[in-house]
């Protein structure tokens, strides 16, 4: 492989980049962000680019973004067949995150870029190994003398025993070329460095585990360097982890710049990071982590922790804390452009300096465990969070409380609901381990009265970070007790500290109507300052702004008419990139409407709050009243609030209420959609079947339904704080359990409906009030039971007949018309004896309207955001009531779990969402389609190889005639006791295997795929629990319900070459 | 307490009091720093200069006597946006005292600041209207009042700033290496540091020392520091430096750099509202490279009168495109406008004394 320098501009005409897949834990929006002006960049320099990814909902495969864009599965047989098509000269691996580079790595060595002459642009491919691969990045910086923590690289369980015993406990054990830290941890036992080694030795690509000496509790900061191919090389910024070494950059609490560094400290690890940077050799964007000594004043001792040769979450982080556009300039250094020759779009400067900040920057991560009953909620060494919010502040508290607002979990200020029901102990131990909740403990604690002294002997937590939460709980105190800091300047006080009127309302016991009045008349509204990275000291244009108390406020008089799209807040179960994909095609449509776009978002991954896309940027939490202030000083003529999912749809309401004009559907209409017992009523006048529903207050009430209406029926708490815990109750005794704990879980009643376990359809549509165009039909392979958003979805729909397709459409037509729908319409209905029932309306942009877009080419953002600017879809082409013919290619969604990084969490498909992405794949057959989308979702899998078949008495039935096709395609089977049985009686012989055996042979590596269903209501089966954790941390393709078992099989008839097809 | 700043133009900032009580008076100017602020406070360039600190916390990492690069804070007054003590309030919530903070330090050294300063808008308007004169006073005076004693300052090209904060007598750091003198126009601690690790045997001199005395000490290399104020008042060490070169390396270094061009022939000018921060790109034109650097200048050397000198350009800012550097033709004698020490700041130019100790050895 020649490492090369990038050859120079001119002989590239067209390069290859690789996108970064499905979003899973550990690698989520970030890579479309920079993927995406990776692509700019390219286009920019006149050369042609290739986008390869398989994730539909991102805006790097849309087809303005590349000239030649593959969604094809992200494996290295497909990539080396679109090379071998599309002959480029480059590839730029390093915006793809980890499954980029490994796929360079792995076409690397199949010899394939030597082949086709391919050159790898930007780092090279020894650098990325010297970086990567634990061995040779202990040897460079042993060279380079850096030091590391004391470690030994191993392969095999035994030896990481002997090394930890050398080394001393506790350890670290981290696999190599793993994302997201995935199998690592720290041991503070022998047992615990087995189990560790053995699972991280598996898990990397290269078999490799580093046994390393502990240092948890350490400062933990980052560098973002860029170096150029002639050796210039400058830091963006660094970064603080509030909570020290031992819990993944990934899921701390992060500041930018860093607090605690003096400026000895800073700098020496700045240089070392720079020496770092080029002894490994980088060209264009990396990471550096340190660990340095909490007592350290000069910035020794340090030590180097890793090195990401590529950009990252953290350099997406860096990029929008800072202003600085790094993907973008790491493109241009991959072409061979010297940092001084490329401009800093912001200043019109230089790009080769480093940015100066007049504010702080905070990161504040998002998790999934309230998806997951029982998952372990403590955090470690392996990545757990699914998102991440950005929030800017002229003080440390400010942005810490914008960052605890924009996290949409309830938080006001510092104080959670949940907290009352903590005990002392509940406080202390989220404090010692760290803990998703540990932020508000440590308010909690010093509410209780704790001293920063103990705070930082048990969380190892810089006082500077105690100190400053100590000054916002004071500060509530004097909200609640000291009139003074109700008046004009306590008030600007509390606000300058970054206090909302509703936190100020909850502790002083106004209300937050009397906080705004008073602030109003106080003349303090919020002042909006602008990202510049020169702190002021030059001219910046970037229409880049946050809130904050001050004199001056930066917006530039509005040109014309302005509206505003609220994104969608952090990543999350259930809202996730697909609604910045939609945020973003709005504000495009806005613009070519010749409306000014403004995007409210604080999700620092996302395209959307690149600061070229719309005509104002305000990173800023989506609350009502963030909002509001937003629009007032816009003066904006109304609000988009059907694009960024659940978050802003929740803020349509109290906006209204201000006074904000909402644009599209009304709010009370999105109101009845949204509120159970309007819609019901809803449904029946307009004579539309819905699955019979009941509400029961007490647990006789629930038995008593139960009985007279007789089983199974679904069973969900009215409201809990994040998830639901919907359950299917098919016998009294789940029944009784799953009341129990919806009655416990929640204040209001019991929900139940009727379980009509049938196929389950979906429709996206868009609709001005009269006319409304339906691009297709999708039906869900996994019978309804399992989560629209978790299951295998087909388009167009193949077993709706067009009788019932009729009847679909038409009850799209009445509801629409009903709710004088301006905008989106998402509809999900299960067809049950044949006959539709309706079972939710979404009155917005739905998680499939990226997948819809690119399956049928319909560019349905564009229709919506047009009909809520007033256009009605006949002018737009659309006239009456439309369901769109076929598109000639079949689509598949299939979905993506990251449930192998939870603890405790059972793969199992239900009513509650759990996917964190989803891939597409297509093909000129559903059984094409479903194929590439399998091994799009890491679901290979080779005909001839064992199945292992476990499932619940009542699918065995069912899973005689699944073994039986499975034999005569060629696969042979493995089967527990039971099932076993079943099949034999009628005639499938299966290999009988105990539990146990079962979970060895999967942990072995010696069965391609498992087919088990749950024996048990949700409460998790020991044996087939194991069995499933086992699979996934393996990622050996799980199936939980015997429809998308069949739909494989489907899928895996015939092993002929995926022939990769270019969109458009 | 409340507590104003305001400047010549008529522009009053209002804030609260932190460190001493009562009023001073300077020209106003703005670092973009992040970190460093007991350096940039004890930089003695900041001599009758009101700091604003761009960057909006301070005091976060606490203070230390390392972090010093002088015997005693130089700035006269300091503005700040929040005071953020490195620890827990002394009392309250979480209570736990531990080091000074802000408010402590500027007490103990009598220093007068304002804090919850809007310091962007601040900083946005001396960008635009360029460096004042201003007044930052705790007294209840009105704006009128207090914009009229600004406009009464004293332009800072008219004090002999240098004479302020030069040490009035030699001081000698023996040791075994090479013999480096040390002009002292307002040296900072990091220069005289760098040339100690590297083994030199070092003497400060006041600024007035002249050649004479410089020679008596055998010097085999002259450094020429930073320093306050407009070099164009410094004729008369320009001509000590010109009568050494001839005989030994020299080396300049910010106002040092400016005085050599003085000595040159060439002329300076003032910069509308300076270099100042830890971040500006500085490009070598021998090798072309670009690094980083840390600056503190209000005056820069006119590029334009050093043709038809014996020196050439060396260095440009990548921002405004001025001098950064510069050496004699023949000679060994160069320098540089920013502050290859740091402190605060990057490293990434320390290899210039590694360059001077070169041209030294040479002549040993
Ligand atoms: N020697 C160590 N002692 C304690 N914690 C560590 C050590 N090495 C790494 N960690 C923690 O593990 C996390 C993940 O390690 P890292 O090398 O960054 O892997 P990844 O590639 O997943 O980012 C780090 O962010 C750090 O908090
Ligand atoms: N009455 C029902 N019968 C069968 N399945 C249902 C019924 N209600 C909901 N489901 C299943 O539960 C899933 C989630 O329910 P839904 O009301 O869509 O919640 P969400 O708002 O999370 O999408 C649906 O996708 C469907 O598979
Ligand atoms: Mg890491
Ligand atoms: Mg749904």
């Amino acid at each position: 492989m020649s490492s090369a320098p990038a050859p120079p501009r001119g002989d590239l005409v067209k390069a290859m980049i690789i996108g970064s897949g499905p979003i899973i834990i550990g690698q989520a929006a970030e890579f479309d962000y920079s993927g995406t002006q990776a692509c700019r960049a390219l286009r920019e320099a006149g050369i042609e680019v290739v986008l390869v990814n398989s994730n539909p909902a991102t805006i790097m495969t849309d087809r303005e973004i590349a000239d030649h864009v593959y969604i094809e599965p992200l494996v290295p047989e497909v990539l080396a067949e679109i090379i071998a098509r599309e002959r480029p000269q480059g590839l730029l691996a390093t915006m793809g995150g980890q499954t980029g580079l490994n796929l360079a790595t792995a076409l690397n060595e199949m010899g394939v870029l030597e082949r086709w002459g391919v050159r790898v642009l930007g780092t090279p491919m020894d650098a990325v190994a010297r970086a990567e691969d634990r061995a040779l990045f202990k040897a460079t910086m042993a060279t380079l003398d850096e030091p590391l923590p004391e470690s030994e690289t191993v392969s095999t369980v035994d030896e990481a025993v002997a090394a930890a015993q050398r080394i001393g406990l506790p350890v670290v054990v981290r696999p190599a070329f793993t994302l997201g830290g995935s199998g690592g941890g720290i041991a503070a036992t022998l047992g615990e460095v087995r189990e560790i080694a053995s699972r991280g030795i598996t898990l990397s690509r290269i078999g490799q585990v580093l046994v390393e000496r502990s240092i948890a509790g350490w400062k933990e900061i980052e560098y973002e360097v860029i170096r150029d191919g002639a050796d210039n090389a400058v830091t963006i910024c660094n970064m603080e982890n509030i909570d020290p070494m031992g819990v993944h950059t990934g899921d701390s609490i992060v500041v930018a710049p860093s607090q605690t560094l003096s400026d000895r400290a800073y700098h020496r690890l700045r240089t070392a990071a720079l020496r770092i940077v080029r002894g490994l050799g980088i060209q264009g964007a990396c990471n550096v982590q340190f660990a340095l000594d909490p007592a350290s004043q000069d910035g020794e001792p340090y030590y180097v922790i890793e090195v990401n040769p590529r950009v990252s979450r953290s350099s997406a982080l860096a990029s929008k804390a800072t202003g600085y556009p790094i993907a973008r300039v790491a493109a241009k250094i991959a072409l061979g452009q010297r940092l001084d020759e490329i401009t800093n779009a912001i200043t019109g400067g230089t790009a080769c300096f480093e940015p100066a900040l007049d504010y702080v920057a905070v990161k504040i991560p998002r998790w999934p465990f309230d998806k997951f009953p029982g998952v372990d909620r403590t955090l470690g060494t392996q990545m757990k969070s699914t998102g991440e919010t950005l929030a800017l502040g002229r003080t440390f508290e400010e942005a810490l409380l914008k960052g605890a607002r924009s996290l949409d979990i309830g938080a006001i200020g510092l104080w959670h609901r949940m907290i009352e029901g903590w005990t002392d102990d509940d406080v202390w131990a989220r404090i010692r381990t760290p803990h998703e909740h540990r932020l508000f403990a440590l308010a909690e604690s010093m509410r209780r009265g704790a001293s920063i002294a103990d705070l930082n002997a048990a969380s190892r937590i810089d006082p500077f970070f105690l100190g400053a939460v100590a000054r916002i709980v004071q500060a509530e105190r004097a909200a609640a007790s000291d009139p003074d800091a109700l008046r004009a300047e306590g008030l600007h006080r509390l606000l300058r500290l970054g206090f909302d009127d509703r936190a100020i309302a909850h502790f002083s016991g106004l209300t937050s109507r009397d906080v705004r009045e008073r602030r109003l008349a106080a003349g303090l509204r919020p002042t909006y300052k602008s990202v510049d990275t020169c702190a002021g000291e030059f001219p910046a244009s970037t229409p880049y702004y946050y809130a904050t108390y001050e004199d001056e406020d930066e917006i530039p008089p509005a040109r014309g008419r302005t509206a505003i799209v609220l994104g969608s807040g952090p990543i999350r179960i259930g809202q996730g990139i697909e609604f910045d994909y939609c945020t973003v095609h709005a504000v495009q449509a806005l613009k070519q409407a010749g409306w000014e776009a403004v995007v409210i978002n604080n999700n620092p991954e996302t395209v959307s709050t690149d600061f070229d896309l719309s005509d104002r940027l305000y990173v800023e939490p989506l609350t009502p009243e963030d909002i509001r202030a937003v629009v007032e000083r816009e003066g904006a003529q109304g609000v988009l609030v059907q694009f960024g999912g659940q978050t802003p749809l929740n803020a349509a309401i109290p906006l209204a209420v201000a006074g904000i004009r909402v644009l599209g559907t009304a709010p009370e209409a999105l109101d009845v959609s949204e509120d159970r017992r309007k819609f019901a009523a809803l449904l029946r006048e307009l004579d539309i079947p819905q699955p019979q529903g009941w509400t029961a207050t007490s647990l006789d009430e629930v038995m008593a339904i139960g009985r007279r209406e007789g089983l199974p029926l679904l069973v969900r708490p009215s409201y809990v704080l994040g998830g639901r815990g919907m359950v299917i109750a098919r016998s009294l005794d789940t029944l009784e359990e799953a009341a129990r704990d919806a009655l416990v879980a929640s204040s209001g009643p019991v929900l139940l409906d009727r379980y009509l376990e049938g196929l389950e359809v979906e429709l996206d549509a868009v609709a001005d009030g009269t006319n409304l165009v339906v691009p297709a039909l999708m039906e869900q392979i996994e019978r309804a039971g399992v989560h629209s958003g978790d299951s295998l979805a087909l388009l167009p729909a193949r077993s709706v007949s067009s009788e019932t397709t009729g009847m679909i459409i038409e009850y799209a037509a009445r509801i629409s018309w009903a709710l004088q729908v301006r905008g989106f319409l998402n509809i999900q209905l299960v067809i049950w004896r044949g006959k539709p029932y309706v079972l939710e309306v979404n009155l917005r942009a739905s998680r499939t309207v990226p997948f819809v877009s690119k399956a049928t080419g319909v560019p349905m953002v564009r229709l919506a955001t047009e009909v809520m600017l007033g256009r009605s879809l006949a002018e737009l082409g659309h006239q009456g009531i439309t369901l769109l013919g076929r598109p000639e290619r079949w689509a598949v969604k299939a979905p993506v779990f990251s449930t192998g990084k939870l603890f405790g969490a059972d793969p199992l498909l239900g009513p509650e969402m759990r996917s964190t992405g989803e891939v597409m794949g297509t093909g000129t057959t559903p059984a094409e389609a479903l194929r590439r989308a399998f091994v799009a979702a890491g679901f290979p899998l080779e005909i001839g190889r064992a199945l292992l078949v476990s499932v619940a008495d009542r699918d065995k039935a069912e899973a005689v005639d699944l073994g039986a096709t499975a034999l005569a395609q060629g696969f042979t089977l493995l089967a527990t006791p039971g099932t076993a049985a079943a099949l034999a009686v009628r005639g499938v012989t299966a290999r009988i295997v105990s539990a146990q055996e079962a979970v060895a042979l999967v942990r072995g590596g010696r069965v391609g795929a498992v087919f088990n269903t749950p024996t048990r209501g949700h409460r998790p089966d020991r044996a087939g629990f194991a069995l499933r954790r086992a699979a996934v941390e393996l990622n050996i393709p799980l199936l939980t319900s015997l429809d998308s078992a069949r739909a494989m099989l489907e899928a895996y008839v015939s092993s002929a070459e995926l022939e990769p097809f270019p969109l458009g | 307490m409340r507590a104003q700043l305001a400047l010549d133009d008529g522009t009053v900032f209002e804030g609260e009091s932190i460190g001493a009580a009562g009023w001073t008076g300077g020209e106003v100017v703005f670092t973009t720093s992040l970190t460093g602020y007991q350096e940039v406070l004890s930089d003695p360039s900041y001599r009758g200069q009101i700091v604003v600190m761009a960057y909006p916390l301070i005091g976060n990492y606490g203070f230390r006597d390392a972090a010093m690069e002088s015997h005693r804070p130089h700035a006269a007054g300091f503005v700040v946006r929040w005071n953020a003590p490195a620890g827990a309030p002394a009392s309250g919530v979480g209570s736990d005292p531990r080091g000074v903070d802000l408010d402590a330090y500027l007490r103990a050294w009598g220093l007068v600041g304002i804090t919850g300063v809007d310091t962007r808008r601040l900083v946005r308007h001396l960008r635009s209207g360029g460096v004042r004169r201003g007044m930052v006073s705790t007294e209840d005076e009105s704006h009128g009042d207090l914009v009229a004693r600004a406009r009464a300052l004293p332009d800072l090209g008219e004090i002999d700033l240098v004479a302020q904060v030069s040490e009035p007598r030699p001081v000698r750091f023996p040791a075994e290496g090479p013999r480096i003198a040390v002009l002292d126009c307002g040296v900072k601690q990091g220069i005289v540091h760098n040339f100690r690790v590297r083994g030199c045997d070092v003497t400060v001199f006041p600024h007035d020392a002249t050649a004479t005395m410089i020679r008596a000490l055998g010097a085999h290399g002259l450094v020429v520091t930073n320093g306050p104020g407009d070099p164009a008042r410094l004729g008369a060490i320009a001509r000590e430096i010109a009568s050494l070169w001839e005989e030994i390396p020299v080396m300049g270094i910010c106002l040092g750099h400016q005085i050599l061009a003085i000595a040159a022939g060439a002329r300076t000018f003032k910069l509308p509202f300076g270099h100042r921060g830890s971040n500006h790109p500085v490009r070598d034109e021998t090798t072309g490279r670009v690094a980083i650097t840390t600056q503190n200048h209000g005056y820069a050397v006119d590029e334009e009168s050093l043709t038809g000198t014996e020196f050439e350009v060396t260095h440009h800012n990548l921002h405004d495109g001025t001098v950064e550097g510069m050496r004699h033709r023949e000679l060994r004698v160069f320098s540089v406008q920013y502050h290859p020490e740091g402190r605060p700041g990057p490293q990434d130019s320390a290899h210039l004394f590694d360059r001077f100790l070169d041209l030294v050895g040479r002549s040993v």
